[in-house]
Formats: structure tokens, C-alpha cells, sequence
């Protein structure tokens, strides 16, 4: 008889887990470890950020007190939604710690459902939230020791309560929306959400949207006995001396973290039921795009991202955002002008190509049947720049038309000329950008969700997703270092009457990027092809 | 202390020189990930007009081998012929000269399977009306005409596997080249893709699998090899690898590891579960 060993917690294993997979992770490319050093020093910079603003408000005076009960309040109820939408659009449910891929081993819920959260919980992103809201203590120093306190012990419980709220938020959304199209359009509507939201405190900074202090303040007594606002009461309640409120509301909070806790174990119940289940298919007459595209692998090539385009949520919505740009500064456009909105349009080239410029991830394994079939990087290239030049073409004729009747620029020559020069620039912009893309979506790849659960991210993608758009949307600024050139010529040195030569300027330069971007694009897809396929490979293993 | 491992080193370059009138002529082929050897010198030939079965255990290099034979994966030494081109010499080309079945998960699920066969076909160069007229001829002789507007994300494992099967075939290429085939495809239309693969053979085609089912190889190949360890451990028709036995018993011989059952005394099937994970 061989001595009695203790088993091993699967609470315990699945947090091991979670590191195991995110080391490996890390392994999967340079840029990875790059991007997850970069993450740990924002993280280190926003504690660094959190101590400095703490003690800043520490030692603001009386007046400031409502202030800073309404921010808390309201604005950490906001913040947790906002991480729960941020999550929902870019880093969603882990896969690989999806419950669902723990289904077999019988583990029990209560476990499992634990074990998940604790793995999320002990993350980076959770211990350095924990870290910058104990020391956010230091801003109630005026309240007492007992706030500061407070502050200190209801840290980790925010941590927990988000951390809880969005997992069972996520995963309610991943069961009640069965069909794949409903799917689709949440994300559609949580991305548009996420955006808009990010553009608030532009628009009430800038006036466009208006409200006093003292408003607030009834609300937000209201938010503080909310579930995701009353944890943040507690040091104000402590301070006040009001200890039956403050234990009310920790209770609201365990009652919430129980609540949710139940919910994502229900969704995980129900998973299980309807594994399998099929949903209607969908039928498509005829060859679409494949019938009108040039008679050729580039046309070929071309029709199949026109339609990828059109059926892939994930890269649909880089597309949709100019439109809400374009709407948001209609709503700002108040005391600027009737041609604010056409800003839009010139930004829209820089934020449409977020998708292409990773559009070998999104291809995913499908890009091998160019590569069994021995498509050359030019004819991947022209096909894939085919697609987008026309769907360009369309997108800011439409887009611009529209804007220009909504927005009543009509009315004066001047902002019409204007009009013009925003959205001709913002054309060029996206094919410059597209020439970029071209470039950059073979030589640096990284992992996406799958198309059918576009809420969940393969583990390891969080770091490369934060990093490696940013750099894409500095080379795309930079492939038009020539137009923003001409342009400050026009302004300050030839005189401010030819700025329409912009336009000129600026579509030379987008052409002669796009065609540079096909050519280097086309080399470095030829040298490589396999190596792009061993990285798709890799990826693919992520989203299992 | 340890003994050193040796690493194997690519096979020394005294071989034959490669057939450029076979199908498929592989010689010294070499493949190693990290440290371990997927492919240690193969060397084959594959004549044209046969029904090649490539044949091994898990692990034993087919697939590399396939990868490598068919541009999609580069040597680290020796070379691959495929009807008298070097495959990596000119890549390309070579490809346009196989039809290599893509893996379910290597195509696009949100295109119709009408589209995707019209995708392959244009690929490779061929007139839309072409690829649109042998789309539907394949999707019918593959009991798909059904499906044929419905996206293939819907299909089931086998009719993707059909799907795929028929996405190689498409541009009626010289060679075809599919790893397992028949997986998860049903009787019947396993019937009627064989029918169409003797008929092609017939015509002068080369069809190479890879498969583990022996009684289909013995079945449907003229020749067969047995791949072990990364090398072939038999190779010829298949009258002459089974040399008088059945082929499965002289697979079971050359690639050795069978051995009797192992007796685990913890897989009880009467007992309850041992949850604790406690040895008794």
C-alpha cells in the first residue's frame, strides 16, 4: 500500500493553468514578450499615476468633497461597464479558460466556476486594478484613518465584484445570443457602445453636452445603492460615521458577487443542454461577388475578401466606425461648423484598415488554399487591394454624399470646398493606409478571435492586440508625412487660398503608397508565405 | 551524469539520382523540429498512373513527408521531384501540378460550398465559367448539390471532408494528394469518391493517401509504402509489401511496437471512481 497523497484543488489547478497558458503564450512570438513587457509598464505607470492623483486629491479642500463623491460613484459604476464592454469588444471571455472547454472532466460547478474566476483574479490586469485602488486610499486622508481603511479593504471587493459581474455578463451573452447573426450584432452594437462612450468626456469638455455638479448628485445617491456603484459609497459612509449604510451596501455587493456567481453557473447548465444544437442555415444564391470580379486568382482573391468582408463581424466593424465618428461630430459640430463632421471622413482611412493590416489573421487557416494552390504575394496582394480600393470607392462616395446633405455644408461654397478636401484626403488617406497594411499584415501577425465567438480571445492575444494596432496606426500616420508636408507648405508658405491643392497632394501620395505597399508587400509575402502559414498554424491552436 | 544525445544529421548525399519520369521522386528527405527527427532521408519513387498509399503510425512522418513533397513545408535537406520538376526549385509550378486536398479547417467556412470550389478553381487560374461548371458537376457526383448554396460552416465533418476532397480535384491536376480522405465520410459516398478516384487513376492520374485504414489501401492501391521512424520501411506494389501476408500483419511486422495487453491495475471498470486520485 503506497501512502495517501492529497489530490490536488481543481480551484488550484485551473489558477496554475491560467499562468501555464499564459506563459506559453508568450511564446508564441518576440512581439508578444515585447507587448507584454510594454503592458507591465503602463500597469506599473498607472499605480505610479494612481499614488500622484490619490495624494493630489488627498489634500484638495472641503469644496471638492461632492466632486469627488460623484466621480467615485458614478464613475467607477461606469468604469466597471466600461471594462465589461471593453471585454465584451476586444478581450473577451478567455477561451481557453472558457468553462465550457472544462465541461469533461466533471469538475464540479462550484469549483470550476471558481477556479475561473480566481484565475482571472490573480491576472495582471487584477492585481494591478487591486494595487491602484488601495492606494487610492490616500485621496480620503482628509475623511480619517477609517476611510482610508475602508478604502483599502473594499479594493480587492471591487476587483472581485467586477471581475464576477463580467464574467457572468459574458457569459450570458454567449448563451442567450444562439444564432451566429445575433451574435454578430452585439458586437456590433457593444463595439459602437464602447466607442461612443470613450467620446464622452470629449463631448462634455468641449460643451456640446452640459450638466452641473449639483445635478448629479441625486443620482448618484441613487448609483451608490446600485450593485456596481455601492462598494464605491463605503468610504464616504465610514467617514460619515454611517455604519448601518456601509454594511447595507457591502451587503447589496455579496448579494451581486452570489447573484452573479448563480448566473454564469446557469449559463454554464444550459451550455451543456444545447451543446450541438444546430441553428437554421443559411442559404446564398448564385456565386456572389465571385461572378463580378475580374476573371482571374486576383479577381478570385478579390471576391473572397468582398465577401469575408461582408459576413466577418470582427472586421465589419472597423468599417462601421467611420459612420459613428462621422455622427459624433455632427453632434459636436455645433459651434465649429457644418463641416466638423467631414473630420470623420478623413479619419476614416486611418481606422478602416485596423482589420487588413491583420487580415491574414482574420483569413486565418483559409489563406493555405493560396498557398496550395501557388498564388504568388502580387496576385494576393492586387486582389486584396482590388477589394478594398472598391469598396472605398463606394464607401466614401455614399458616406461623404450623405454627410454633405445631412450636414447642410451645402449651404456655403467655402465649407463645401472644405467638405470636399476632408473627405479627398480621407480617401487617400485609406489607400496610403492600405499600402501600409499591405506590408504589415505579413510580418506581423497576431492572434484574433474566432469568427463564431468573436467574445472570446485566444490566451496570450490580450498584450499583442494592445500593442501592435497602435504601432500600425503610427505607420500609417507616418506614410502620409508628405501630404501633412505639402499641407503646411499650402498653409503657412504659399498661402492659405491653395489649400485645395491638398487634394492633389494628398491622393498622389495615396496612390504612390498603395502601389509601394503591393510591391513590398507582394516580396515579403513571396519570402514569407510558409512562415505566414506556420504563425496561422500556431494561432489557430490558440482559438481551439 | 547523462549520456549525451546524439542529434541526427542530415542522411550523407550518396543516393541515386532522383526519376524525373515518376509521378513523385523524393530522395534523402530530411525534416527535424527542435530535436526531434520527423523525416530522417526518405527517399521514394511514385510512378504515374498509380494509387499511392502512404501508410505509418502516428507520428511516423507522412504527413512532413506530404508537406514537404507539395511545397508547403521547406527540407532541411534533400530534394523532391514532381513529374521531373524540382519542387523547390521552382515551387510553383510544382504546386500547379498537385492537387492537394486542404485540411477541413484549412478553407473558408463562411463561403458556400459552390463558392469555395469556384474559389479553388479560379486559384489556379482557371475561367470562371470553367470553375462554375465543375463546381456543379463535383458538388452532384459528391451528393452536395443540395448544399451546394449553403455556407459551409454549416456542413457537417463530412461533408466538409467532401468539400475539401473536391476543391482538389478541381483544376483536374496530374497528382492528387489526400491525407486521409475517407475520414468521417459516409459508405456511400465513400463509395462514389472511389469510383471517381479509380476512374481518374484509369485515366492516367496519380492519386497518393495517406490514411490509417489498411483494408482501404489493400483494397484501392496499386502500390503502397510503409513510412517508420521517418524513413520507408517498404515500398512497391502492394502484392510485393504484403509479400504473401496480409498487409495489415506485415504493417503490425515491419513497424514493430506491438506488444501484449499492458495490465493497469487501477483501470477497473467495475469499482467506483477513483476521484481522490489516491493509489491503494
Amino acid at each position: 500500500m503506497t501512502a495517501a497523497v492529497k489530490p490536488p484543488s481543481a480551484v488550484g489547478t485551473l489558477v496554475r493553468l491560467k499562468w501555464a497558458l499564459t506563459l506559453s503564450g508568450l511564446k508564441t512570438s518576440a512581439w508578444q514578450v515585447v507587448a507584454m513587457v510594454l503592458a507591465a509598464l503602463m500597469a506599473l505607470g498607472t499605480v505610479v499615476g494612481t499614488v500622484v492623483g490619490a495624494f493630489a486629491v488627498g489634500t484638495a479642500g472641503q469644496e471638492w468633497r461632492p466632486l469627488l463623491w460623484v466621480a467615485m460613484v458614478v464613475g467607477g459604476t461606469v468604469a466597471i461597464l466600461f471594462v465589461m464592454l471593453m471585454q465584451a469588444m476586444v478581450f473577451g471571455e478567455g477561451s481557453t479558460m472558457s468553462m465550457g472547454k472544462f465541461a469533461p472532466f466533471g469538475i464540479p460547478d462550484r469549483s470550476l466556476q471558481l477556479g475561473i474566476i480566481l484565475s482571472s483574479l490573480s491576472g495582471v490586469a487584477s492585481l494591478a486594478a487591486t494595487a491602484c485602488l488601495m492606494l487610492w486610499s490616500m485621496a480620503y486622508r482628509g475623511y480619517g484613518a477609517g476611510a482610508v481603511l475602508a478604502q483599502i479593504i473594499m479594493a480587492p471587493c471591487i476587483v472581485i465584484l467586477t471581475v464576477c459581474f463580467c464574467k457572468a455578463a459574458l457569459a450570458l451573452m454567449d448563451t442567450l445570443i444562439g444564432t451566429a447573426g445575433g451574435k454578430s450584432v452585439v458586437y456590433v452594437v457593444v463595439m459602437l457602445l464602447v466607442v461612443t462612450v470613450s467620446q464622452l468626456p470629449s463631448m462634455l469638455m468641449n460643451g456640446s453636452v452640459t450638466i452641473g455638479i449639483d445635478a448629479l448628485l441625486g443620482p448618484t445617491e441613487v448609483f451608490s445603492w446600485l450593485p456596481l456603484g455601492c462598494l464605491f459609497a463605503v468610504p464616504f459612509d465610514v467617514a460619515a460615521g454611517a455604519w448601518w449604510a456601509a454594511l447595507a451596501r457591502v451587503a447589496i455587493a455579496a448579494f451581486t458577487v452570489v447573484a452573479c456567481f448563480l448566473v454564469s453557473s446557469w449559463c454554464l447548465h444550459r451550455q451543456r443542454r444545447t451543446l450541438g444544437e444546430q441553428n437554421g442555415a443559411r442559404s446564398i444564391k448564385g456565386i456572389g461577388a465571385f461572378a463580378r470580379t475580374a476573371d482571374s486568382p486576383a479577381g478570385a482573391i478579390c471576391a473572397r475578401v468582398l465577401s469575408l468582408l461582408r459576413r466577418d463581424v470582427r472586421q465589419t466593424m472597423f468599417l462601421l466606425l467611420p459612420v459613428l465618428f462621422v455622427a459624433l461630430f455632427f453632434l459636436q459640430s455645433g459651434d465649429v461648423g457644418p463641416w466638423f463632421p467631414f473630420l470623420g471622413l478623413l479619419i476614416a482611412g486611418w481606422i478602416m484598415l485596423m482589420g487588413e493590416a491583420n487580415g491574414l489573421a482574420y483569413d486565418g487557416m483559409g489563406f493555405s488554399m493560396e498557398v496550395i494552390a501557388g498564388v504568388d504575394g502580387r496576385t494576393d496582394r492586387r486582389g486584396r487591394v482590388m477589394a478594398y480600393v472598391t469598396l472605398f470607392v463606394v464607401y466614401f462616395v455614399v458616406l461623404g454624399l450623405v454627410t454633405y446633405a445631412v450636414t447642410g455644408v451645402w449651404r456655403d461654397a467655402q465649407d463645401s470646398l472644405l467638405a470636399l478636401v476632408f473627405t479627398v484626403t480621407g480617401f487617400s488617406w485609406s489607400l496610403a493606409s492600405l499600402g501600409a497594411a499591405e506590408v504589415f499584415n505579413c510580418a506581423m501577425i497576431y492572434p484574433v478571435p474566432s469568427m463564431d465567438k468573436p467574445f472570446a480571445n485566444p490566451q496570450g492575444r490580450m498584450v499583442a492586440q494592445a500593442f501592435i494596432p497602435f504601432l500600425f496606426m503610427g505607420a500609417s500616420a507616418l506614410v502620409m508625412a508628405p501630404t501633412i508636408g505639402g499641407t503646411l507648405w499650402l498653409l503657412f508658405g504659399a498661402g492659405l487660398e491653395y489649400y485645395p491643392w491638398i487634394m492633389a497632394i494628398a491622393l498622389a501620395n495615396g496612390i504612390a503608397i498603395c502601389a509601394l505597399g503591393v510591391w513590398l508587400g507582394a516580396k515579403l509575402l513571396d519570402v514569407r508565405m510558409l512562415k505566414v502559414l506556420r504563425t496561422l498554424e500556431r494561432n489557430a491552436a490558440l482559438q481551439q | 551524469m547523462p549520456a549525451p544525445v546524439a542529434v541526427p544529421s542530415p542522411a550523407p548525399p550518396a543516393l541515386p539520382a532522383p526519376n524525373p519520369s515518376a509521378a513523385v521522386s523524393v530522395r534523402g528527405l530530411f525534416k527535424r523540429f527542435g530535436d526531434k527527427v520527423a523525416v530522417n532521408g526518405l527517399s521514394l519513387d511514385i510512378p504515374v498512373g498509380s494509387f499511392y498509399g502512404l501508410v505509418g503510425p502516428n507520428g511516423a512522418g507522412k504527413t512532413t513527408t506530404l508537406n514537404m513533397v507539395t511545397g508547403m513545408l521547406v527540407p532541411d535537406a534533400g530534394m523532391a521531384m514532381i513529374l521531373g520538376h524540382d519542387v523547390w526549385q521552382d515551387v510553383d509550378t510544382a504546386k500547379r501540378l498537385i492537387g492537394l486536398m486542404p485540411q477541413p479547417d484549412q478553407i473558408f467556412p463562411t463561403l458556400t460550398g459552390m463558392q469555395m470550389l469556384v474559389y479553388s478553381g479560379m486559384l489556379r487560374g482557371m475561367p470562371r465559367a470553367e470553375a462554375s461548371k465543375r463546381a456543379m458537376d463535383l458538388m452532384g457526383a459528391f451528393d452536395l448539390a443540395a448544399a451546394a448554396n449553403t455556407m459551409v460552416r454549416e456542413y457537417s465533418a463530412g461533408m466538409t471532408k467532401k468539400v475539401c476532397l473536391a476543391s482538389a480535384m478541381i483544376a483536374s491536376p496530374r497528382i492528387l494528394v489526400l491525407d486521409e480522405p475517407f475520414e468521417a465520410v459516409d459508405p456511400v459516398s465513400s463509395a462514389n469518391i472511389k469510383d471517381i478516384l479509380v476512374e481518374y487513376v484509369r485515366t492516367g492520374g496519380t492519386v497518393i493517401i495517406s490514411s490509417h485504414v489498411m483494408a482501404l489501401v489493400e483494397r484501392m492501391c496499386t502500390h503502397v509504402a510503409i513510412v517508420n521512424h521517418g524513413q520507408v520501411a517498404a515500398a512497391g506494389t502492394v502484392a510485393q509489401v504484403a509479400a504473401g501476408e496480409d498487409l495489415e500483419e506485415r504493417f503490425l511486422q515491419l513497424v514493430g511496437g506491438r506488444h501484449g495487453a499492458a495490465h493497469l491495475g487501477w483501470l477497473d471498470g467495475g469499482a467506483e471512481p477513483d476521484t481522490a486520485g489516491v493509489a491503494q
